[in-house]
């Protein structure tokens, strides 16, 4: 089941307890902010340990959909940086698996299924998050 | 890190599913933007497939003991 959260709830519950954690949020909340400046994200998909009662999460992991139409040509820099893997693991401490709908349902329901795991085989929570 | 054969059943399948996803990318969307949006998908499947030849490396056994 995959819960759906305000960025303001997710800071809340998930980005203030430690440092880390507070840190952490702050490049959630700088690539959130990316991506909406695209006009055309669809939906944003928080998983990993930071949506956990982890107290010390290494970094914050995203399945981001975009609208089919979405291209990452033209994108200036500090947009892009968003969507080129090694840049925003750099820039924000951020793993963005991103994909367009041109995909289709099923593929991007087998990648939430993937990421309902964690590397120990158990559950784990997944959060869409809105503005 | 894989424990049993029920454990490695699930890694076979989550790779599967990320190798159909990637796959099913690379028909759909501009060659630039399916090299951009790869890497992660590329790095999850190697990392998991390097879990799986550990276990499949080693005998019951050994792994038991």
């Amino acid at each position: 089941m995959i819960e759906v959260l305000s960025l303001v709830t997710v800071r809340e519950r998930f980005g203030i307890s430690t440092p880390r954690r507070q840190f952490l949020y702050e490049r959630l909340r700088a690539v959130v902010t990316r991506l909406h400046e695209t006009g055309q994200v669809k939906h944003i998909y928080l998983f990993g340990s930071f949506p956990t009662e982890a107290a010390l999460p290494n970094d914050v992991d995203l399945f981001v959909v975009m609208s089919a139409d979405f291209h990452t040509t033209g994108l200036p820099n500090e947009l892009l940086a968003v969507f080129v893997h090694d840049s925003c693991r750099i820039r924000y401490n951020v793993d963005v698996f991103w994909v367009t709908e041109s995909i289709g349902a099923e593929p991007i329901a087998d990648a939430l299924a993937v990421f309902s795991r964690d590397r120990h085989f158990c559950s784990q929570p997944i959060v869409e998050v809105i503005l | 890190m894989i424990a049993n054969d029920d454990e490695l059943h699930q890694a076979e399948t989550a790779v599967q599913k990320l190798w159909r996803f990637l796959e099913q990318a690379r028909q759909t969307h501009a060659r630039t933007d399916y090299e951009r949006l790869a890497a992660p998908y590329l790095l999850q499947i190697q990392d998991r497939q390097q879990e799986i030849l550990a276990y499949l490396s080693t005998r019951p056994e050994v792994l038991r003991a």
